[in-house]
């Protein structure tokens, strides 16, 4: 299979690799160093105790120069916004230089030992300038040098001589400051917040008392400060990035101006989600468990609001007239067309929905687990006949093969998982308290692992994002196609959805071989079932529920 | 219009990356910076406090409502301690929530094609 991908889009991909590569060694190196300690100590120590500050400058100022790239290395004549050449010839997939690559590696070495001189305990001896100077120049040649691996020499030299990286440079700055400056607003966001939930409360409790004052406020006997963190800001930032990138990459399908008004609209949404959230919070606390209000409402109620409005806004966008171009005559008929992506994403996506809902109101067991299997099963159940190509060889070629691999999957995984005394302590209790509730939840939980949750996230994983990633028309992509770069993305996009994310990534590229080895998405499901079929025999036959659970 | 989208959508990509959460050294960095914020914050709480404005309802709310454990304080009452600090964020329900948007989106924006039977 040829990939189709416009010229254009393949640009993004070494500079997209540059970024996310630089964003991890960042993370890696502001993990493990604080810059903080240094403080303690005066003159020009104590001031590099403040680099940490700066860092979103980075950040923000590379973003800025990697949006604003496209102005600089390909000028587009055409007045259409993202006019894209309809025939571009497909180039050659690019390769990083590895030698460079090398060398880069060498140096981030280097820079992160360097790093741990400055940073990692108290004053090193000389200049902390000379060392700041060092520092700096090493982590600017990190980046020149990670930056030549992927991109071309000539287009990194366009770039640098043009005239549209000192405008990014001068955005990026502009909005670091500006972004500091909102900080302001941070206590008067939160006393409007706080209003507006002590508003949302009122009729329906009578006790609600807030204190603009001290930000608090108070249901019963439960009370919580709304701290500056909690105001909403940060939800109307990252609406804010997902909505303007959703406008941006669907800007073709959609009518302008009016889909700018799409903003507002989805950054009002996230701080009254907010205040939504909050006033979620005080219910649960006062009238259930503050502690389950504390430990899972809090954490996971922001998540299951941010989703729930950036995709009703993409929705939206895609499906209102308002919004939407009108579309080509081949698509007017919605009754001849089909989704492909839908079938094999839908089920999934409501497994992970409804394992946040539930999560928002568990602490060590999820008793809502039922509605974990009842929801995907029913989803699985409506959209049956798109997976009729599936179906027609649905026994698994080599179900040894997938079992032995599902087995060996399984066994490191029990094996490197630790132990939770306080989940074990819980299922003993609900065992002991309520043997007849609990093997109900168990039957359940049983059928969940060993059958939905690896159908559904096989079919969403390997089924579609493995041959999506190797071709946008991932329906002509044979299950024995797939690429480093497909299985690499894949199976860390399957990490994303399990707590321990190595083992995840791990297990994720397991099954994906066993697809492209056998040819059959159901030997990838066999041996995903397989692996959480063992770790659940394992589990309940030691007691050692936290394995599992 | 369009020339101006193409420099407005950037920008305003960056202007909403800053206002996004940032690691947590990073944040508590541009936390110090502005410290003297911070302190004003500080103590308008503490003279809240101070003025125990709260003292009827601290009357009329049973002390002993509020677990120790959920963290009111030293002594339970109610007031009269910092609120519990909790984590704002849940990392698997960040990396859950991920999986979900992205794979929302790609669902609702899925290319369309016609069905084999209408060909």
């Amino acid at each position: 299979v040829t990939p189709a991908v416009p010229q254009r889009r393949r640009q993004w991909r070494p500079w997209l690799a540059v970024g996310s590569l630089l964003l991890v060694e960042y993370l890696l190196i502001s993990l493990r160093f604080d810059a903080y300690s240094l403080r303690s100590y005066g003159g020009a120590w104590g001031a590099l105790g403040y680099v940490g500050a700066f860092a979103p400058a980075g950040v923000v100022i590379a973003a800025s120069l990697w949006l604003f790239r496209r102005q600089a290395v390909s000028p587009v004549a055409s007045g259409e916004l993202g006019a894209l050449p309809a025939l571009a010839p497909v180039p050659e997939a690019f390769r990083p230089r590895w030698s460079l690559l090398a060398i880069h590696a060498l140096l981030v070495a280097g820079f992160f030992a360097l790093t741990g001189h400055i940073f990692g305990g108290g004053p090193a001896a000389g200049s902390a300038a000379l060392w700041f100077i060092l520092w700096s120049a090493l982590g600017a040649f990190c980046a020149f040098t990670l930056t030549v691996a992927f991109v071309d020499l000539s287009e990194v030299r366009r770039w640098a001589w043009s005239g549209v990286h000192l405008l990014a440079l001068a955005v990026g700055a502009i909005a670091w400051l500006a972004g500091n400056w909102t900080v302001e607003f941070w206590i008067p966001l939160s006393r409007a917040t706080l209003g507006v939930v002590a508003a949302l409360l009122r009729p329906f409790f009578a006790d609600v008392v807030s204190d603009p004052a001290a930000l608090s406020l108070a249901l019963g006997g439960f009370k919580v400060t709304i701290a500056p963190q909690c105001s909403g800001f940060e939800g109307m930032g990252l609406i804010t990035v997902l909505t303007v990138a959703f406008i941006a990459v669907r800007r073709r399908g959609l009518r302008f101006p009016r889909a700018l008004l799409l903003l507002p609209v989805a950054i009002i949404a996230a701080w009254v989600g907010n205040a939504l959230r909050i006033a979620g919070l005080m219910v649960v606390g006062a009238t259930l468990d503050p502690e389950l209000a504390y430990e899972a409402f809090h954490s996971k109620a922001g998540w299951v609001a941010f989703c729930a409005i950036a995709l009703s806004i993409a929705a939206v966008a895609e499906r209102h007239s308002f919004f939407r171009r009108a579309p080509s005559a081949e698509l007017e008929v919605e009754l001849e067309t089909e989704n492909p992506s839908a079938a094999y994403l839908l089920p999934c996506l409501l497994l992970l929905g409804s394992a946040l809902v539930t999560g928002m109101f568990a602490r060590e067991i999820d008793w809502f687990y039922p509605l974990r299997v009842v929801g995907p099963l029913l989803a699985l159940y409506l959209l049956r006949k798109n997976y009729a190509d599936l179906l027609r060889n649905a026994a698994p070629a080599r179900p040894v093969l997938a079992l032995a691999v599902g087995a060996a999957v399984g066994i490191a995984w029990y094996l490197t998982d630790p132990l939770d005394p306080e989940v074990d302590r819980a299922v003993g209790h609900a065992l002991a308290s309520s043997p007849a509730g609990f093997g109900v939840w168990l039957g359940f939980r049983v059928v969940g692992a060993v059958l939905v949750v690896p159908i559904c996230e096989e079919l969403a994983f390997r089924g579609f994002l493995l041959r999506w990633l190797v071709n946008r028309d991932f329906t002509a992509v044979s299950f024995r196609t797939a690429t480093p770069w497909a299985v690499l993305i894949s199976s860390a996009a399957f990490a994303l959805v399990h707590e321990r994310w190595l083992a995840g990534a791990l297990a994720g590229a397991a099954y994906a071989l066993v697809q492209v080895r056998t040819g059959r998405l159901s030997d990838a499901i066999v041996a995903h079932a397989g692996s959480n079929a063992l770790i659940a025999i394992w589990a309940i036959a030691s007691g050692e529920w936290s394995h599992w659970v | 219009m369009t020339k101006a989208l193409k420099f407005l959508i950037p920008s305003l990509l960056v202007a909403g990356l800053v206002v996004s959460p940032k690691d947590a050294q990073a944040t508590r960095d541009t936390e110090a910076l502005k410290e003297n914020k911070f302190q004003a914050f500080k103590e308008n709480k503490f003279k809240a406090f101070k003025e125990d404005k709260f003292k009827d309802i601290k009357r009329s709310r049973a002390p002993e409502r509020i677990a120790p454990s959920a963290g009111f304080g030293d002594d339970g009452g109610f007031w009269t301690g910092q609120s519990k600090q909790v984590p704002e964020l849940s990392s698997s329900a960040a990396g859950a929530s991920l999986a979900l948007l992205a794979g929302g989106l790609l669902a609702i924006s899925g290319r369309r094609r016609r069905k084999a039977d209408s060909r």
